[in-house]
């Protein structure tokens, strides 16, 4: 009984009357009836889980589907957004629009900033009214471009004792902050809603904010690829490119935010 | 106080800051950009502290303070720009009171931090490693007085009237 269990752990010294080639006899017959005993039975659901769940973790594997839609949703809105700054800059947007178009879509600015919710964020005294959406909107400002800081002074050599894809966790807090500020933003604008939308650098910082998010889909998708092995290391200069355009979007987003106040 | 402010306010400074309105409007955005980069170097090295991320070595992730401290210098100089050009509408105010407050906390903290050698400590740690008890209340309370200092900044116009 003692001779079998000390087989079973391998150590070559525990059983000193045995032969060596009794012994190995004696682990193929082990190893046989482990074999048979796997080939009959199923392991557990739970062992099985478990050792799929293993194997998955070892083998990363990155499917760019999500990122294929981020990237393309927020790229489509910049364009459209800049494409309209522009025409309205040359002044052609009266000619191209329709009265009726025009009129519809001033009445519901209108409407937006009238219904009771829209109200309550001007009228309410209270701190967690307008000034309260304010501060969640900076909040997730220092957020959202702090972490994206964070990752681009990394990918443009800064904090190199990390690895490049080290910094590549901090997307989920990138996108945290970026949840936190469409929200608040969108019942700031609510709130304001027939004067923002007349406003050309709020239509800018829209498209700002929109090349800025492209951009940072396209830098975790390109740490992704070379987090699972489809795209080689050595790229480190595309993505200085990337990190350098992203900060200075990020910067220009900001200006054309916080001029918003100022300007108009 | 009061006399202080007055005479701030009488300063050839504090002209050139509410004169020309570009300089203030300048300095809000380089504000906001400081504020960006203090918060994200400084929470990146707070969340490696709490385990919220730790993928990286934590003497990789201090590299990245100097950049806060950058970013905090900026702060500095453009909220002095702001003080001096309107000194009478902070030294009043509740919540520019409770900004410097907790600016002084989150200075004792990092002060804490260095002095009682925690700081030390964590810098050896490697990837995957999980820091200490004492690093991880010093990075919450981080994280929670800077969040404070940009409440408090945010209230400004709100609670006591600046702008």
């Amino acid at each position: 009984m003692t001779d079998s269990h000390m087989s079973l752990t391998g150590s070559p010294h525990s059983s000193p009357s045995h032969e060596p080639a009794a012994r190995d006899a004696f682990d193929q017959a082990i190893d046989d009836s482990i074999r048979r005993y796997f080939m009959r039975h199923d392991p557990p659901a739970r062992v099985y889980a478990r050792v799929l769940e293993a194997t998955r973790a070892a083998t990363p594997r990155y499917d760019g589907t999500l990122f294929f839609w981020l990237i393309g949703a927020s790229s489509t809105v910049a364009a459209m957004l800049l494409v309209n700054l522009v025409r309205q800059l040359l002044g052609v947007t009266a000619a191209q629009v329709s009265a009726d178009t025009a009129a519809r879509g001033a009445l519901f600015l209108v409407w937006l900033s009238n219904t009771e919710f829209a109200r309550w964020i001007n009228e309410s005294e209270s701190v967690i009214g307008y000034s309260g959406i304010l501060f969640l909107h900076t909040f997730g400002l220092a957020i959202v471009v702090g972490f994206s800081t964070a990752i681009d002074l990394r990918l443009i050599g800064a904090a190199s004792r990390m690895s490049m894809t080290a910094v590549r966790p901090l997307f989920r807090y990138v996108w945290f902050g970026f949840f936190v500020n469409a929200l608040s933003g969108a019942m700031l604008f609510a709130a304001d809603a027939p004067r923002k939308a007349e406003n050309p650098l709020f239509e800018l910082k829209l498209a700002l904010v929109a090349i800025g998010v492209a951009l940072m889909a396209v830098i975790q998708h390109r740490l992704l690829q070379v987090e699972s092995g489809v795209a080689r290391r050595d790229s480190e200069s595309g993505f200085r490119n990337l990190a350098i355009a992203s900060l200075l979007i990020w910067v220009a987003a900001i200006a054309a935010g916080r001029l918003i106040a100022y300007a108009f | 106080m009061h006399a202080f402010a007055v005479w701030v306010k009488s300063t050839d400074l504090s002209w050139v800051v509410t004169h020309y309105s570009w300089v203030w409007a300048t300095c809000e955005v380089l504000h906001f950009i400081g504020m960006s980069v203090l918060f994200g170097c400084i929470g990146a090295l707070d969340l490696r502290m709490l385990g919220w991320w730790k993928s990286s070595p934590v003497a990789g992730v201090n590299a990245l303070v100097r950049w806060g401290v950058l970013g905090f210098a900026i702060n500095v100089v453009t909220g002095f720009l702001f003080f001096v050009g309107e000194p009478l509408q902070y030294v009043d105010n509740p919540a520019f009171l409770f900004k410097m407050l907790f600016l002084g906390l989150a200075g004792w903290n990092v002060w804490l931090f260095y002095v009682t050698g925690v700081a030390d400590q964590v810098e050896s740690l490697e990837p995957h490693d999980d820091s200490p008890f004492s690093a991880k209340v010093f990075a919450a309370t981080s994280l929670f007085l800077w969040t404070g200092v940009i409440f408090f900044g945010r209230m400004l116009p709100y609670i006591g009237g600046s702008f």
